[in-house]
């Protein structure tokens, strides 16, 4: 394992630790800028993703360089058959528009929150630090909402995900900053908040099986699972930026049960049938596929 | 999902830019003249399909930027077909040399994307083919690789997997080509 990416993580982690966390909620206060708010819809990816559960043989084996090399032996593995079994997948879904879904939900979404009044929403690739630095050097408003979305095949294949990423900075430099990427660190964020959305396959079976099922008929059941998937995004969207400091405390409680659905651990908010609402950090959402 | 790369939590990770070039791994070794083409085809077009041209990915915050002259990647990519058996001769004109089947190539997406340790790049690559006589290809091809940043998060490792994925897609364009010449 390359030892500077060991130095990098250890360092990432250390800060994290250390350095507050952007609000998870917009009070009252905030939610007009004066100044204005422009919106960048970020979509890096240019075609469905594949993900791995990541190797836990370092822990295993009690870390250290072997443990190291066999982890990143394992991950590679399981990259390189997950990248095979999704290859049907991205064919089937080839003029599938997602960076379009994925503007028409944010603009459908932010229309329902009447405060917000976005002076512009622009589609951009560019999700890097320095990407959208240049948004802020170049916004004439005083703020800019990153909503960079991400979707892709749970690491079994069961499951299509869509999260949406909400990153509110600020154009104006930090107090004792003098580097305009600190605008984006963690701590100088003016919110922080994520929201994601799962639709799970019926009756999956093994990672074959899943894709072969995803890629069926011009990959209708992919296309289909995006679409709910991005739709139920554009329904929470509201909901979650018109959060109160209370309402996230609320819904953290103790009195809420925690469970699982669609892989991901939290808070359960509400439960219809198949249908799980849970709150970890932030709004997960897990369903069937219609 | 799973986190990927971690960048360092200071500054702004530099990008990586990616050259107008193709390192062909299989080929490596082999000179150019150790397989004698068995066919030659004219190549009347190169488009560029892509969405984002100026980007093939962002991993761990970092930008990955494409070679900035589309022509030259492509041309140093398609190069890759001589060594495969597939002599190519280009044609700005788009008349096609007497005899040879006319191939246009429209590159619609090449992009690396990261889980855990691992890079992964993709290609998509339209080929249109009019054969001597009735034969036609008109197929996309893709192409992929994954590479373990064992040593190297940096560019070096971002360019080997997009040259992967092309050598990949070649492989398949070159046999098919080659059933083109043959028929």
């Amino acid at each position: 394992m390359k030892l500077s990416y060991l130095l990098a993580t250890g360092l990432a982690l250390t800060a994290s630790v250390v350095s507050a966390a952007a609000p998870n909620f917009i009070a009252e206060p905030a939610r007009v800028v004066a100044g204005g708010r422009a919106i960048q819809v970020l979509v890096a990816q240019a075609e469905i993703k594949s993900e791995i559960n990541p190797s836990n043989i370092a822990v295993a084996t009690g870390g250290g360089l072997l443990g190291g090399l066999l982890a990143a032996a394992q991950d590679a593995s399981r990259a390189k058959k997950a990248e095979a079994a999704i290859e049907p997948v991205r064919a089937a879904l080839a003029g599938f528009d997602a960076d379009g879904l994925a503007l028409a939900t944010t603009k459908a979404a932010l229309g329902q929150v009447a405060w917000f009044q976005p002076v512009a929403i622009v589609f951009g690739k560019d999700s890097s630090v320095l990407g959208e630095n240049a948004v802020l050097d170049k916004t004439t408003a005083a703020q800019v909402a990153f909503i960079e979305y991400s979707y892709d095949l749970s690491p079994s294949f069961d499951s299509v995900r869509v999260v949406a990423k909400l990153q509110f900075a600020n154009k104006a430099l930090p107090a004792s900053s003098t580097k305009p990427e600190a605008r984006l660190n963690a701590r100088n964020l003016a919110y922080a908040q994520s929201i994601t959305s799962i639709v799970i396959l019926p009756a999956p079976g093994d990672i074959n099986a899943n894709a072969a099922s995803w890629s069926a008929d011009g990959a209708k059941k992919a296309r289909a699972a995006l679409t709910v998937a991005f739709g139920t995004i554009e329904k929470l969207l509201p909901r979650t930026l018109t959060l109160t400091e209370d309402e996230t405390k609320a819904m953290n409680a103790k009195d809420k049960p925690r469970g699982v659905a669609g892989g991901f651990s939290g808070r359960i908010q509400s439960t219809d049938g198949p249908v799980t609402l849970l709150w970890a950090g932030g709004f997960v959402h897990a369903q069937p596929l219609p | 999902m799973a986190a990927a790369l971690v960048p360092p939590a200071f500054g702004a990770p530099s990008p990586a830019q990616l050259t107008a070039t193709f390192k062909d791994r299989a080929y490596a070794n082999q000179a150019a003249s150790a397989a004698a083409p068995t066919c030659a085809v004219s190549i009347v077009g190169i488009k560029d399909l892509r969405s984002s041209p100026e980007l093939v990915g962002v991993i761990a915050r970092r930008p990955i930027l494409a070679p900035t002259d589309f022509t030259e990647w492509m041309h140093a990519v398609l190069h890759g077909l001589t060594m495969r058996g597939v002599a190519i001769v280009y044609d700005d004109k788009a008349i096609p040399q007497k005899g040879m089947p006319v191939v246009a190539i429209g590159l619609q997406t090449a992009w690396v994307a990261s889980a855990a340790t691992v890079y992964s790049a993709n290609v998509v690559v339209h080929v249109a083919v009019d054969g001597v006589g009735a034969r036609h290809i008109d197929k996309v091809y893709r192409g992929r690789v994954s590479r373990t940043a064992y040593w190297s998060g940096g560019s070096d490792t971002m360019q080997s997997a997009i040259d992967g994925a092309f050598a990949d897609a070649l492989d398949t364009i070159a046999i098919d080509l080659k059933e083109i010449c043959a028929a």
